[in-house]
């Protein structure tokens, strides 16, 4: 059992050697995530935040350590018994056009965490859709639209209404706005935000840019080549960097010069 | 002063009944880097396409394009070279990358075989890709997102361009690797002396690094002028809300981040 505080997510001792096709390796990772919370992980490019999110998707399996989520060792499900736990953690990622089927109308995509998890009977199937379409801010007229007649923002709320549709503990989003317009970037934000408000959900943040960092999340893990380079609340790694990893994100933000 | 390099004229693109950029006017001077602001569908991208002379067949164009310093008109990879936001779109993957270096090099400058892959190890070497020698045989798939970038920019800059067009070259990198390409663009511009027209939706690199701006919306150039001037007094509601709502380091953590109010807009 767990008590009220107990996190929601814990990941002890992790190491994955060589990462997924190519990717960078991370070398005994630790920390933990409270329900409710948002924690970023930041780094740039080969610093391993992949690698790590797909760890914690389990999408991979890590070589060493743990993972428990809401209490439970989700380190070695597999097939059937994994896929019933998906309803508790869910994904969001930066190119939803890769994530989708391309020929999924949003109706089915929504579908499919229903079915998979049985959480309606289908002829509650509609109902449900078109409320968390307009729960994400999206008109129930898209259900039969195809994710490549959406813009980028679109296609990133079908994102999000899919993550919520299970109710989840925890959505490990990656670069969740890094590729869309300045202007819809800070609606999916507050969109999110709103949902972690009256939700309660907890969130993973992959990002590399600081400025949203600070904005959306209240700790930060900063990796450099496969370890913890540094973490702690948010404003006060920031205020005060220690490492020159940090430093070197901290700069490479462009300043508003006015 | 430097010279006039080039002066856009009312310029209007349509595809189809679809006015994609209508009544555009603009000078750059020789040297001179600009840059467009405006997100999708504003019409930055079709503007600059239109100046590089890449717009798609059926587009329409109304409007003059003069270039008083070259005294002819643009001709693509000789005077101009592009760079395009996904290096991937531009790059061969089947040709080494010596070899697209230097087929551009002797297509525009009329030098031989030889020359002409000397000189696209000089080139590897300008955009930073460590030991260029050896890295002339190799694949665009042996290089990392930031470093293809980079070989996409010495493609561009193979014809001795006197202008060049970067379409948000460095949107798809991590912040850091996008610190670089952006710090060696700014280098390699100064350098040759090229005159810059760079397309971005990040208003903080615009005011960082654009000694003119122009901010497009809804298909017009709603603002254009020096930098400070556009930064300092916005005469548009849409640059003024791109202003106050830059998600800077000093934006404090809060429960909202503050949106761009469209309906506010006209």
């Amino acid at each position: 059992m767990t008590s009220p505080t107990a996190p929601i997510l814990e990941v002890k001792n992790l190491s994955k050697r060589f990462g997924d096709r190519g990717r960078a390796g991370l070398f005994d990772i630790n920390f933990s995530v409270a329900p409710g919370e948002t924690l970023a992980i930041a780094g740039a490019s080969g610093s391993g935040k992949t690698t790590l999110a797909r760890l914690i998707m389990r999408l991979s399996d890590p070589d060493a350590g743990s993972i428990h989520l809401a209490g439970q060792d989700i380190t070695d499900l597999h097939g059937e018994r994994l896929r019933r736990r998906r309803n508790r953690f869910q994904m969001v990622f930066q190119n939803p056009l890769a994530a989708f089927n391309p020929r999924a109308t949003v109706r089915s995509i929504l579908e499919d965490p229903l079915r998979l998890h049985r959480l309606a009977n289908p002829r509650e199937y509609v109902g449900r859709i078109t409320a968390a379409l307009e729960r994400v801010g999206l008109s129930a007229n898209l259900i039969d639209r195809l994710p490549h007649a959406l813009s980028g923002g679109q296609r990133q709320r079908v994102a999000i209404a899919r993550a919520i549709m299970t109710k989840p503990d925890l959505i490990v989003l990656d670069e969740p706005v890094s590729a869309l317009d300045v202007s819809v970037r800070a609606r999916i934000l507050n969109l999110l935000l709103d949902l972690k408000d009256e939700t309660g959900v907890a969130f993973v943040f992959i990002s590399h840019d600081l400025a949203v960092v600070r904005a959306f999340a209240e700790r930060l893990i900063v990796l450099d080549d496969g370890r913890i380079a540094e973490s702690g609340e948010t404003e006060t790694v920031l205020k005060a960097p220690k490492t020159t990893t940090t430093h070197a994100l901290i700069e490479a933000v462009p300043r508003l010069i006015v | 002063m430097s010279a006039l390099y080039l002066r856009v004229t009312d310029l209007g693109v349509r595809y189809g009944e679809t006015v994609a950029l209508q009544e555009a006017s603009l000078e750059i001077n020789q040297g001179e880097r600009l840059a467009l602001i405006g997100e999708s569908g504003s019409g930055k991208s079709t503007m600059a396409m239109a100046v590089a002379g890449l717009l798609p067949r059926g587009a329409s164009v109304i409007g003059t394009l003069d270039f008083p310093v070259l005294g002819h008109s643009l001709r693509l990879g000789r005077d101009v070279g592009v760079l395009f936001q996904d290096p991937d779109g531009s790059l061969d993957p089947v040709m080494s990358v010596g070899d697209q270096i230097a087929e551009v090099a002797m297509m525009h400058q009329g030098i031989g075989w030889i020359a002409a892959r000397v000189h696209a190890a000089e080139l590897l070497g300008h955009v930073q890709i460590a030991r260029p020698l050896t890295r002339l045989n190799s694949y665009p798939h042996e290089f990392s997102g930031g470093q293809k970038q980079r070989i996409a920019l010495a493609i561009a800059l193979a014809g001795n361009p006197s202008l060049l067009i970067a379409d948000e070259p460095s949107s798809a990198l991590d912040t850091v690797v996008q610190r670089h390409v952006v710090n060696l663009l700014d280098e390699l511009v100064r350098e040759r002396g090229m005159t810059l027209m760079f397309i971005t939706h990040d208003i903080a690199l615009a005011s960082e690094r654009a000694d003119k701006i122009g901010v497009l919306y809804q298909g017009r150039l709603v603002e254009f002028g020096p930098a400070a001037e556009v930064l300092g007094s916005p005469r548009h509601a849409y640059t003024r809300a791109l202003i106050n709502t830059h998600i800077s380091l000093d934006t404090p953590h809060s429960k909202r981040l503050p949106e761009i109010d469209k309906a506010g807009l006209v």
